[in-house]
């Protein structure tokens, strides 16, 4: 997906670039986001859950950028919306929260943006590009390691011992810069062999054992199943991180944004994100 | 491809000049050869033949560049490929001279360590190896070039070169593949003779490839003729050029040429005509050897003698030799006839002028069809 | 009046219009990007982004890594490349396709590849670890081991055209001059492809500075150890848009640097060597 999603934005650059035929070329490629059948009368505001979707029914597709740590909700979710709201789509780009808030600021066609954490979402407000973001949800550290656990780990104090591989996100990822927050909190030094672009990466090291262990969200460790192990951080130090969505301005769908928000935050769809080991807002 | 077994390569070089010998086959994709001579210490060989005979494939297995398929070669008693016993030793072990056609110099060598590579394959100093060299350079009169790169040397000057380089290893035999291509007309034929010193100055068996003919006279000692993958014939230029053995190598010494049956007193040509023999000729299956220019071309026919054929025949074509007008005549036989121009024009000839042609049986040169070599 | 002699040679040099179109599209696209780059540089605080830690601490792991992956491929590469020319033997097709496959595999797959074989649980990795207690990823050792594995077939690909195009005939020259294979090889093909060699080495130190896929995927990003340039720029882009471009800059006039260095003597128009290395 964020590969996909990234080709987009670079082919948004080129037509920018090469002027004239390219561009009518590549905005070619671009129109799956439009609606040719979007209806203007339609109140943005209006709020529409899959179970009580109105007549005037919601067409066309938006695309959501979207936290890693979101990856198998937001995916759930949107299978759920299109299923209850025939004609929709709904395209996900999942990535490190601080990177898709630079995609947006640099003008990548996005109409709705979930972040990781409220820095990363204030950038794009700033920017002028989304308006009251919502908090839908928050999310606590916690230690991934291999099933085996080849390092023997039991605490948090452990991840500070010398000789211990540990993979954590890269300090402007917000899984990254609450890490620190949690090491903070418990007076740890932790030297980390690898700093990842997104905490699906730092899972990804611990799922194939190449680290002993990585610090990531809670629902990354309920996600992975069996192919990594949890080990609990104490609430006294652990951090948490507020995930807040909004609406872009530049959406070319904005009913169709509004409505896909209005469920993430609905009954249902928290009840989904509760599931995943989210905690409400 | 299988053997590789490199078998005797302490005795590296014999002083006493020894017989290279050749016999057995090489086969390629494209063709199969095979050939069986022998060349003796000082003499020159050539080898001559078509484009694509195979000639430098020969020089490649002598080199050992290429195995037999079956057969060997030897240089006096030392077998160099055997295919029976297994013996294969590479070429950087034998103790041949190579001079490549377009001679293959190390365009990144100057031609002083061009001509030391073998001492400096040897292990020599750098030194050591071009005092060596110095030898040769002075020898082959290339001592103001030693510094140069090949890329700056004339044709001629890097034919010298690879000579020299090829000789400096002192080689118990010397192989030349074409040593004249490469050369301008003009420059051939003072090389021609250069070469054929330093040949002669040469104690080892040498074997020349070429597709000239003239070269092949000039320069060989013994002429053996391959056509389509088998040996043709093998002899002195002399007995190339008056008994060639095929119609290739009758055209290559330009002689008109015909195989018959001879009673002792006529010849039946087997492609239709009949000539008077000249006394003593053999019977049975021979060739028969005629020279264009013996050949007399009138409007009428001359008085009729025994000892002189006559045979009506058909102008197919007049070409202007340097000196000569060639005419190619079509009738039983069918021959080559060189005239005067003179003649020409006194006769009004043209193509299509019926003629006769004349020569007498003297000039007739019959001998007994050669076997084919196995 | 005759037109003067330049329009009439502008007139027979003229391109014709179904050419230039496109290609005046083609110089748009790929000159605008990096035009791009230049106006949006911080000209006026670039020295200072330039002499920042991170980005001396990136651009020096880059420079001495890209080196390393270079010096490797070189002695392994050549012998590589030479056999792969030289000699004929079953699978040899395969085993060159194989050899550089990296050219065209997009380098994530390369390194997902490398770590499920030298990673801690790799195939060969597992028994490193288990053996010695040494595990490479995460190391500049692993960083290394990516670029080698991306960029030694641009080196192999060019010594080995050379090698096929030039210098059979010499070789044989200098086995009939009694020298041994390894002597040929010192003397003479080795010499003779130095060019070839010399600009496959450059492309693949070029190749070796820009990877990024493997890289990451293999080695992790850790500052100083294992975060190369292409790494910096990519996180510095989330957070330090100015620091990107800097360490941008300096990646495409390092490129720039080389491929300059790379033109005509190495890259003759026409027939991609020099024929046997002569020098005319």
């Amino acid at each position: 997906m964020t590969i996909r999603r990234r080709t987009i934005s670079i082919g948004a650059a080129m037509a920018l670039s090469a002027v004239g035929l390219a561009a009518v070329g590549l905005a070619g490629c671009a129109t799956s986001n439009q609606s040719p059948s979007q209806s203007p009368s339609q109140s943005p505001t209006q709020s529409l859950s899959p179970t009580a979707a109105k007549p005037a029914a919601l067409s066309g597709t938006i695309t959501v950028f979207a936290a890693s740590s979101l990856k198998e909700t937001f995916t759930k979710l949107g299978a759920a919306f299109e299923a209850a709201n025939p004609g929709t789509k709904i395209l996900f780009s999942f990535a490190a929260s601080s990177g898709l808030a630079t995609q947006i600021t640099s003008g990548a066609p996005a109409d709705v943006f979930a972040a990781a954490s409220t820095t990363t979402m204030t950038t794009v407000v700033s920017a002028g590009l989304a308006s009251s973001p919502v908090t839908f949800a928050k999310n606590t550290m916690e230690i991934a390691v291999p099933p085996t656990n080849p390092a023997g780990i039991a605490a948090l104090a452990d991840l500070s011992q010398s000789g211990v591989k540990v993979a954590l996100c890269q300090v402007a990822v917000p899984c990254g810069s609450t890490a620190a927050k949690v090491f903070k909190a418990a007076k740890l030094t932790v030297s980390a062999v690898t700093l990842e672009p997104d905490v699906k990466s730092v899972l990804g090291k611990v799922e194939l054992g190449e680290v002993d262990a990585g610090v990531v969200y809670v629902t990354d460790v309920l996600a992975a199943g069996s192919k990594v192990l949890g080990i609990t951080i104490p609430s006294s130090v652990n951090a948490t991180t507020a995930y807040p969505i909004a609406a872009l301005s530049g959406s070319t769908n904005p009913a169709l944004a509004q409505a896909f928000l209005a469920y993430v935050t609905s009954a249902d769809g928290q009840a989904v994100l509760t599931a995943a080991g989210f905690a409400g807002p | 491809m299988t053997r590789r077994h490199n078998a005797d390569t302490s005795t590296a070089h014999s002083d006493q000049p020894s017989t290279l010998s050749f016999s057995g086959s090489i086969t390629r994709s494209n063709f199969e050869l095979t050939l069986d001579f022998e060349v003796a210490p000082g003499e020159v060989l050539a080898i001559l033949g078509p484009n694509g005979a195979g000639k430098s494939t020969v020089l490649q297995a002598l080199a050992g560049l290429l195995p037999l398929s079956s057969g060997s070669i030897k240089v006096g008693a030392r077998n160099l490929d055997d295919v029976t016993s297994s013996v294969f030793v590479a070429a950087a072990e034998r103790p041949v001279g190579y001079v490549f056609q377009n001679y293959r110099l190390f365009p990144h060598l100057d031609v002083a360590d061009n001509v030391s590579f073998a001492a400096r394959a040897q292990r020599l100093s750098r030194a050591a190896a071009r005092e060596r060299a110095g030898e040769w350079l002075t020898r082959l009169d290339l001592t103001d070039l030693a510094k140069t790169r090949p890329a700056n040397l004339s044709g001629g000057q890097q034919q010298r070169v690879a000579l020299a380089r090829a000789l400096a290893r002192e080689p118990a035999y010397l192989l030349l593949d074409e040593p004249f291509a490469a050369l301008d007309a003009q420059t051939r034929v003072v090389v021609h003779s250069e070469i054929r010193q330093h040949l002669s100055g040469f104690a080892g068996p040498v074997v020349l490839v070429t597709h000239d003919p003239l070269e092949a006279l000039l320069l060989a000692d013994r002429i053996l003729i391959i056509e389509a993958g088998r040996q043709v014939q093998l002899g002195t230029p002399g007995e190339v050029t008056t008994r060639p053995a095929t119609n290739y190598v009758a055209r290559l010494v330009g002689l008109n040429l015909y195989a018959g049956s001879c009673t002792g007193e006529t010849v039946d040509l087997s492609r239709g005509g009949v000539l008077q023999a000249p006394p003593g000729a053999p019977q049975g299956d021979v060739l028969v050897a005629l020279r264009p220019s013996a050949i007399t071309v009138s409007q009428t026919r001359l008085t009729t003698s025994s000892a002189r054929n006559e045979w009506a025949a058909t102008v197919k074509g007049i070409s202007l030799l340097s000196d000569r007008v060639r005419l190619e005549l079509d009738g039983a036989p069918s021959a080559l006839a060189d005239v005067t121009p003179a003649a020409v024009a006194a006769l009004g000839l043209q193509v299509g002028s019926d003629v006769w042609a004349s020569v007498k049986a003297t000039e007739l040169e019959i001998y007994a069809q050669p076997t084919p070599a196995a | 009046m005759s037109p003067p002699r330049g329009t009439r040679r502008i007139r027979a040099n003229r391109i014709p219009r179904p050419l230039l179109v496109p290609a005046v599209l083609g110089v748009a696209l790929l000159i605008l990007p990096l035009a791009g780059l230049l106006i949006r540089t911080p000209w006026s605080h670039l020295g200072a982004e330039l002499r920042s830690a991170a980005a001396v601490q990136a651009l020096w792991l880059s420079l001495w890594t890209a080196t390393c992956a270079t010096a490797i491929s070189v002695i392994i590469g050549v012998p590589l490349a030479w056999i792969l020319a030289r000699r004929e033997f079953a699978g040899r097709r395969l085993l060159r396709a194989l050899v550089i496959l990296p050219l065209v595999l997009p380098p994530v797959v390369g390194g997902v590849a490398l770590l499920l074989a030298f990673g801690r649980n790799g195939v060969l990795g597992h028994w490193l670890y288990n053996s010695f207690g040494f595990s490479l990823p995460f190391t500049p050792a692993a960083v290394i081991l990516a670029q080698t594995f991306v960029a030694m077939p641009f080196l192999i690909v060019a010594v080995e055209g050379a090698l096929r195009s030039s210098t059979g005939e010499l070789e044989s020259a200098a086995e009939t001059l009694g020298a041994q294979p390894w002597q040929v090889f010192l003397r003479v093909s080795l010499p003779l492809i130095a060019p070839s060699l010399a600009a496959g080495a450059v492309l693949c130190w070029a190749r070796a500075l820009g990877e990024f896929g493997a890289t990451i995927t293999f080695a992790g990003s850790f500052p100083g150890r294992t975060q190369t340039m292409p790494i910096a720029v990519y996180y510095a882009l989330e957070n330090d848009p100015a620091a990107a471009i800097a360490l941008s800059l300096v990646l495409l006039v390092v490129s720039l640097c080389v491929l300059v260095g790379l033109r005509d003597s190495w890259f003759p128009v026409g027939s991609g060597l020099q024929d046997r290395g002569v020098r005319t």
